[in-house]
């Protein structure tokens, strides 16, 4: 090979020989700029100098694609050090760190695909694989093409070709969408590509295919086509109490149920222009977590990271999540302008995100921003409603009046977190079955108090427990809902008469609940037009005018025609459509 | 002749026709467009970089990338508006094509002129239809974004096989304008009649 080349060739040869041998010590991917001045290097140099840069950017590329972003980069005249393939692609450090990490110090290779995986996880905690994308490259050679401008070339069309696919995968438009009840993951590996998650029905789709002298680099993807998402829970239901499912109170599977590596998620925010634009590599988690309640189990609590409280960080999606974190793989705490970055070790990693499942403790923020904290009970399939952390939602009228009143019970500041954890006032929900024993009315802070009838103190008289004697009514159903006909029966036996309360209904509209409403207009009259005398009125007057309302149907027949015309095309355009 | 011939086809509501002829349009030279050329001494040269930005459709639930530049963006927004004028003009049943054709411009000698050789031409043909009522253009707005996302496909698979003018033609000083050039900094860098947009038939 040396006697093919030019004095120049060989000086260059040497140059890369030497560069390279030293970047793959170190870094292996930065190269001087003199490479890209297309000295005429080795084929085979330049091959091996491409290769691992173009399962770079396709990784940077498959993953920015599913930030849920519109990328925008510039074109610029003159190329600048990190611009390869004559393309403006952003380069994600933690994403490069992945890729690298996958690498494991090995140039990818024949019988060696890279695959980047993209899945959909839920805040229920839930998971799907949307799509695979697999680069590999086969031993089939193209030994006359030239690497030094042609290779090249196709490789930065490739890349074109995979910004223009990435945008029409369903997985796009899920990505575009993600937010509090989604978010996209990606996950690298290397080896034998896996489609079995994708379900039946996969589509795949070929990207672009690069001849080279030393194997030809082919670039697909298979994506999901049944977008149907079945739950994949696996711990048991328990029947269900006064109609609510008992499992909204109990944590997603632990772990060792779910698959081993789930990914990273794919909501990078890049750093602000105040930090200097440098990436900080590892972000102390000592950040105070605020958590938001909803009436949503605790699995959906949104945690966002901040550095105070009183600072109300705009929620993530990540951080709904509850991530099990497998070996080896890198925790991500998403902030509003920050990334940060933790080493795969699991307990300080999984300890990053406080969960209802993980800690003993979940931090409660209440509308001016406060923190509390709600202890959680352990949870399980067989837990009952007492003894449950109240689950507000910050926003409605009624958990305001709840939260400002427990409040003002608590003498600490809501902006002191640490404080907050220690005064702590238990919540119970508003559908508890309160003993008697433990919980009076006076003690308690209910969310709902607004709306508990007054003087309802003692628990006999509360009417969770002792309903109040509903009126009598025609209706059969109100008869079964009373159960007063059964043998025996009353309100401590099996069946309990639940009084309906909804919980954010209000009285200042009519002087009476909702369930008092729905009794009494039940059974309405009927109405007056419905009845004999006037429909025969109504079809004598339609008979007499009949004649009138044919002569101007046959004035407008021509109207009528173009219409039924213009049915048939529409009908042949939707045919179109469908059967094509 | 050796041309590169490859026709696209889609049916479309009357407002949906600038996006979708944008949308194809610009997946085709987004392949197409290389950065500019930088000769140095010793033979050397380098290439531009070329940027890319997301265009999201307002009446069709698509996505599409383009190039990176305002001037490509006006002269194709302008040949696409006076396609559909055209369209909307003719009186013809809403069927018309539009066509993206890249040639090579060999200088002659005088007293001949430049000749003008095409190696690859795109043409879209467009049939447009009209709904009445919203659920349909609901149904169309799905339809037609998936549609064109097949397109988009179609418009990716015959990239695999290599540009003729590429395989035969090396960067040439003679011939700098194999590819649209038109997107780097707003600078009129652009090599007049690499690229020419027909709008052909309007039947």
């Amino acid at each position: 090979m040396d006697s093919d080349l030019s004095p120049q060739d060989k000086k260059d040869l040497d140059k890369f020989i030497k560069f390279f041998a030293l970047k793959v010590k170190m870094e292996m991917f930065v190269l001087l700029p003199t490479v890209r001045h297309f000295c005429v290097p080795s084929d085979f140099i330049a091959v091996i100098v491409y290769e691992p840069l173009l399962w770079l950017q396709t990784v940077q590329v498959i993953v920015q694609a599913r930030l849920g972003e519109k990328i925008c980069t510039r074109s610029s005249s003159s190329p600048t050090g990190s611009d390869w393939f004559n393309l403006a692609i952003k380069d994600i450090p933690e994403v490069s760190h992945e890729a690298k990490k996958a690498l494991a110090g090995q140039l990818p290779g024949i019988g060696r695909s890279m695959c980047v995986e993209i899945s959909l996880k839920t805040s229920e905690g839930d998971s799907m694989e949307l799509e695979t994308w697999c680069l590999e490259m086969n031993e089939k050679c193209d030994k006359d093409i030239k690497v030094s401008y042609t290779v090249y070339n196709r490789l930065s069309v490739l890349l074109k070709s995979l910004m223009a696919i990435t945008r029409v995968t369903p997985a796009y438009k899920l990505s575009r969408k993600q937010g509090h009840d989604y978010v996209i993951l990606y996950r690298i590996y290397f080896g034998e590509v896996q489609l079995s998650g994708l379900g039946e029905g996969f589509q795949t789709v070929r990207v672009g295919v690069v001849g080279t002298p030393v194997g030809t680099v082919t670039l697909s993807c298979a994506y999901r086509t049944n977008l149907a998402f079945m739950s994949s829970r696996q711990f048991d239901r328990s029947a269900p109490i006064l109609g609510i499912i008992v499992d909204h109170f109990v944590d997603p599977p632990c772990s060792s149920q779910r698959p081993a590596v789930l990914g990273q998620p794919c909501n990078y925010r890049a750093p602000d222009e105040e930090d200097g634009g440098a990436f900080a590599g590892v972000q102390d988690s000592q950040e105070v977590c605020t958590t938001s309640f909803s009436t949503s189990p605790p699995s959906q609590c949104v945690c966002t990271l901040s550095p105070s409280p009183s600072k109300m960080s705009k929620p993530l999606p990540l951080d709904s999540l509850q991530l099990p974190l497998a070996p080896g793989l890198v925790a991500h705490n998403m902030c509003s302008s920050r990334v940060s970055y933790q080493p795969g070790a699991l307990p300080g990693a999984a300890e990053v995100h406080p969960t209802a499942a993980n800690a003993a403790q979940v931090l409660h923020a209440g509308k001016e921003g406060g923190v509390g904290v709600v202890p959680c009970q352990p949870h399980g399939a067989e837990t009952h409603l007492t003894g449950e952390p109240p689950l507000n939602t910050p926003g409605s009228s009624g958990d305001d009046e709840g939260l400002s009143r427990s409040a003002e019970e608590r003498s600490v500041s809501p902006s002191d977190p640490v404080e907050y954890l220690n005064a702590f006032t238990r919540k119970v929900g508003a559908f508890v079955n309160k003993p008697s024993t433990q919980i009076t009315a006076a003690n308690l802070d209910l969310p709902f108090a607004a709306f508990a009838a007054r003087g309802l103190d003692t628990e006999g008289s509360d009417p969770m427990v002792q309903p109040p004697e509903s009126p009598p009514s025609q209706s059969p159903l109100q008869a079964s809902l009373h159960s007063q006909g059964s043998e025996g029966s009353g309100p401590q036996d099996d069946f309990v008469m639940v009084d309906f309360r909804p919980a954010f209904s209000k009285d200042d509209l009519l002087p009476m609940d909702l369930g008092t409403f729905y009794r009494e207009f039940q059974n309405p009259p009927q109405l007056t037009s419905l009845s004999l005398h006037i429909s025969s009125q109504s079809m004598a007057d339609d008979l007499d005018s009949l004649p009138e309302k044919l002569r101007v149907y046959e004035k407008n027949i021509d109207e009528f025609d173009a219409f039924v015309d213009m049915l048939h095309r529409r009908q042949s355009a939707l045919k179109v459509w469908s059967g094509s | 002749m050796n041309c590169r011939s490859e026709v696209l086809e889609v049916t479309v509501e009357a407002r949906q026709i600038d996006e979708a002829m944008l949308a194809l349009l610009h997946t085709i030279l987004l392949h197409r467009s290389t950065g500019k050329f930088h000769y140095k001494k010793e033979g050397t040269y380098s290439i531009g970089t070329v940027g890319t930005a997301d265009s999201d459709c307002d009446f069709i639930d698509f996505t599409f990338v383009r190039v990176s530049s305002e001037e490509l963006d006006r002269v194709i927004r302008k040949a696409v508006c006076e396609f559909k004028d055209g369209l909307n003009n003719s009186g013809s049943d809403g069927m018309g094509q539009i066509s993206l054709e890249f040639y090579q411009k060999k200088k002659s000698r005088w007293p001949f002129s430049d000749e003008c050789i095409p190696w690859e031409v795109w043409t879209i043909k467009v049939n447009v239809v009209n709904l009445a009522n919203e659920q349909e253009r609901q149904i169309c707005r799905e339809k037609v974004g998936e549609k064109l996302g097949e397109k988009v496909i179609n418009v990716v698979e015959p990239q695999r096989r290599p540009a003729v003018s590429v395989q035969n033609h090396l960067p040439d000083h003679r011939f700098p304008g194999h590819f649209c050039e038109h997107h780097y900094e707003e600078t009129d860098q652009r090599h007049a009649g690499a690229v020419r947009i027909r709008n052909l038939s309007l039947y």
